[in-house]
């Protein structure tokens, strides 16, 4: 600790600290948006899939709800005639 | 240190919004499809009630139709509000990956959690409607 104390003393070696420090830090906060964006791709491809099916369910009900309107509107008509 | 700790504050400040749009947009993706099931299966029950009723009452037929219409109407414009929304969205967190900006996805949480609102009171209005 005395030793690491004296070491600390010298300004040229606190501006090296900081700078393993700041490095550090830089490397960590690539580290870690690597792995944010590798998970971000893997979720990326299950949202994919949801997305898909999102749009062939909406597609399915309007494509059921206004048929079914259509021939319910046409038939209410004929009935109330 | 301080760098130190203004990066590790910054990251963690980031993380869990970024975690709580990525959970909101997944859960109105599966969601929206589920509402979408269920406000097509709710019109095709009323309809066939509605046809029952026809066989004896026309215009009383007519009058519940024009009745519930509205109903299933604003339950679908919930889901395709929800669509739109889980849609502009996505294309925004597919740009990350490629250098694209994350505040400009995590920015949608407010819209994704309100169409989530929105499909989760749909959902209950047609439970309301076919019980």
């Amino acid at each position: 600790m005395a030793a690491l104390l004296a070491w600390l003393a010298n300004p040229a070696n606190q501006a090296l600290l900081v700078s393993l420090i700041e490095n550090g830090i830089t490397a960590g906060e690539k580290a870690y948006q690597t792995w944010e964006l590798q998970s971000l791709n893997d979720l990326l491809a299950v949202v994919k899939a949801d997305m898909t099916a999102l749009a062939a369910d909406v597609k399915q009900m309007d494509s059921d709800i206004d048929a079914r309107d259509k021939q319910l509107e046409a038939d209410l008509d004929k009935a109330g005639k | 240190m301080r760098s130190l700790l203004v990066a590790l504050a910054l990251v963690a400040g980031c993380a869990p919004t970024m975690n709580a749009t990525l959970k909101t947009e997944a859960t109105l993706a599966v969601t929206s499809s589920l509402v979408a099931h269920a406000v097509n299966g709710a019109d095709a029950l009323l309809e066939v009630k509605t046809r029952a009723t026809m066989a004896t009452d026309p215009a009383k037929a007519r009058t519940a139709y024009e009745a519930y219409k509205p109903k299933i109407e604003k339950a679908r414009l919930a889901v395709h509000t929800a669509q739109d929304v889980v849609t502009d969205a996505e294309a925004e967190r597919a740009k990350i990956p490629t250098g694209g900006d994350a505040s400009k996805f995590t920015a949608w949480l407010p819209a994704l959690t309100e169409a989530l609102a929105a499909l989760q009171q749909a959902y209950a209005d047609l439970k309301g409607l076919v019980q």
